[in-house]
């Protein structure tokens, strides 16, 4: 049993309206196609019913009784047909047309999700979810609970366990279409609570106070509510944090044995070394030697003279003296910019940054996963880098206002649960693409060359978190695959930013200190 | 009960040969179908594993939709020979 993603695309240069025709007439002659192979496929099938009463009448009449109800009517001067011969052929053809018919609405799904056809409808349902300010669901602790422990497990946190967790794994694949609307709506409960709380105790006093809880019920309307809501934990945890931790940053460059970080050259090499460098941090890779909090960057001397960077950011290690804590990334969804900037993991990369090298005119891009992606995005939102492209796998990163003229290539799995923090679609434009992965099993039949489906490396028997990095590298080889333009685009402009010589590769890691 | 040219088994044997035809007439329909896809898969500026796959597909179920209507084509001959 392996696992398998296929991915559909969101974002990224349109389409001119005359290949977005050509593509939605190729989906619709699919969809036509296979609407005939079914009509045929009932006819067949409505005429095996047929053959199969004619064969029984047959049978039932005197002068064939003589010979079995099921062979051809033999008697003498009466019709032999071969009605089982037939009966059987039908159904052949009933299958074939099934099949076929089946295969033109794989292809169709083909065309749709490597053109991004169907993204606008999938935007509506998403939306319409997300506007139901307190779902149901949301308010069920047992539910979040269980999420809250899924998102644990898939860092490794947490031992694998038992069929506890294949339960809650399911459960989470199970509910993937409601994820975003129930952190909107979850997030606006939690907006509510404290804008009631602030009314009730007078926080503020006078009109300033009230005016205060006013924006809070008004930002539970809004798509940020999620950033609004994590802005104001964030007043209170980053303190709480700072005395647990302390809040100065002691930042160490390290010196593997062996080179961990390879030269990249496109998308797919970076999320190979995102993983290099990851995962042995989280525990899920083999040991190479750096531990946790490490972030690596590389220098390139471009083709152009010039020299371009690539920082590659692992998420979350949840360490009692790591930067990369779980207090840092309310910090890091706040709507607060200065928040965000003042969050322990984004000031130990910019930190890195700084003594790596990097100019503030020197072109740079950003790999990250989980809590790296949303340090990336806050880079590419609030720092005074040249932050030229960024790729987050795994982070909620929607409502964070990326500078204009900086890209984002966004890898997200349906059922994740991370990435949908943000509780709303990432915008969909040319320069932000969202690739979304869809994890299954392999079907047994299969037919080879049926679909384009990337399987999923080191995959196990059981279902895993596909919060996992291994996931969004298969779902961006799925997206590779589909030969859309928009990833093409965008593994173009990511090169651009790095063309060139590998020139060195340095390794940083913070620890909190007081 | 009457002869060969009345009896049950005969108005049977039409109507299962009827059947068949019937089914067989829709093939042309499907046949068009897939020919309008497969020329419209052509002409559309897609390139890559996905664009490939997609007219190889094409092409082999255009063939196994031939195949059925072969099958179909030698099952009413048959029925016809078989049918006095």
């Amino acid at each position: 049993m392996t696992w398998h993603v296929t991915s559909r695309i969101a974002g990224g240069p349109a389409l001119s309206v005359a290949e977005t025709q050509q593509f939605q007439a190729l989906c619709a002659s699919l969809a036509q196609a296979s609407r005939q192979m079914t009509i045929q496929a009932r006819y067949w099938s409505e005429a095996r019913e047929r053959i199969v009463s004619y064969q029984l009448q047959s049978g039932f009449y005197p002068a064939n009784q003589q010979v079995s109800p099921f062979n051809a009517g033999t008697a003498t001067g009466h019709i032999p047909l071969r009605y089982r011969a037939l009966s059987a052929w039908c159904d052949e053809q009933t299958r074939d047309c099934h099949a076929i018919a089946e295969r033109l609405d794989t292809l169709c799904r083909l065309v749709a999700r490597a053109h991004g056809l169907y993204t606008d409808a999938e935007h509506r349902v998403s939306a319409y979810g997300a506007s139901i300010p307190t779902n149901p669901l949301a308010t069920s602790s047992p539910s979040l609970k269980q999420f809250a422990a899924s998102i644990l497990q898939s860092i490794g946190c947490i031992p694998e366990s038992d069929d506890k967790q294949q339960a809650a794994l399911e459960a989470l694949h199970i509910t993937a279409p409601y994820h975003e609307a129930i952190m909107a709506g979850f997030s606006a409960m939690v907006l509510g609570g404290i804008a009631a709380s602030r009314t009730r105790r007078g926080i503020g006093t006078g009109a300033g106070g009230v005016r205060r809880a006013d924006d809070l019920f008004q930002g539970m309307l809004t798509k940020q509510r999620v950033n609004i809501a994590a802005g104001q934990l964030a007043s209170i945890t980053s303190s709480l944090n700072d005395r647990r931790q302390g809040n100065c940053i002691d930042l160490t460059r390290r010196h593997p044995s062996r080179q961990i970080a390879q030269p990249v050259d496109g998308i797919t090499d970076a999320i190979a070394q995102l993983r290099s460098v990851a995962e042995s941090q989280y525990g899920t890779g083999e040991d190479n030697g750096l531990s946790y909090a490490t972030v690596a960057i590389q220098r390139y001397r471009r083709d152009d003279g010039g020299t371009g960077w690539l920082v590659i950011v692992p998420g979350t290690d949840g360490h009692a003296d790591s930067p990369f804590g779980w207090a840092q990334n309310i910090e890091l969804m706040s709507d607060d910019a200065d928040t965000r900037l003042a969050a322990d993991s984004a000031r130990m990369v910019m930190d890195a940054m700084h003594r790596a090298g990097i100019k503030p005119d020197d072109p740079v891009a950003v790999i990250g996963h989980s809590q790296g992606g949303i340090v990336a995005a806050t880079l590419a939102a609030d720092s005074p880098y040249n932050i030229r492209h960024i790729v987050t796998a795994g982070s909620p990163v929607a409502n964070h206002p990326i500078r204009t003229g900086v890209w984002a290539t966004s890898i997200e799995m349906d059922d994740e649960l991370v990435a949908a923090l943000d509780g709303t679609p990432n915008p969909a434009s040319a320069s932000w693409l969202t690739i979304h992965g869809s994890v299954a099993q392999a079907p047994h039949n299969l037919e080879a060359g049926t679909d384009i489906t990337t399987p999923v490396p080191q995959s196990t028997q059981a279902r895993e978190m596909s919060h996992h990095l291994k996931f969004h590298q298969a779902a961006y080889a799925n997206a590779h695959a589909l030969g859309s333009e928009a990833v093409d685009s965008h593994n173009r402009h990511f090169r651009e930013v790095i063309a060139g010589t590998l020139e060195e590769t340095s390794y940083w890691q913070g620890r909190m200190a007081r | 009960m009457g002869g060969p040219d009345t009896c049950t088994c005969r108005r049977a044997a039409n109507d299962a040969i009827d059947a068949l035809e019937t089914a067989y007439s829709h093939t042309r329909g499907s046949t068009a179908a897939l020919d309008d896809s497969a020329m419209t898969a052509t002409a559309t500026p897609w390139h890559g594993q996905a664009a490939t796959l997609m007219r190889q597909s094409l092409d082999s179920l255009i063939a196994r939709n031939d195949a059925v209507r072969r099958r179909a084509q030698i099952m009413l001959t048959q029925c016809r020979q078989d049918r006095p």
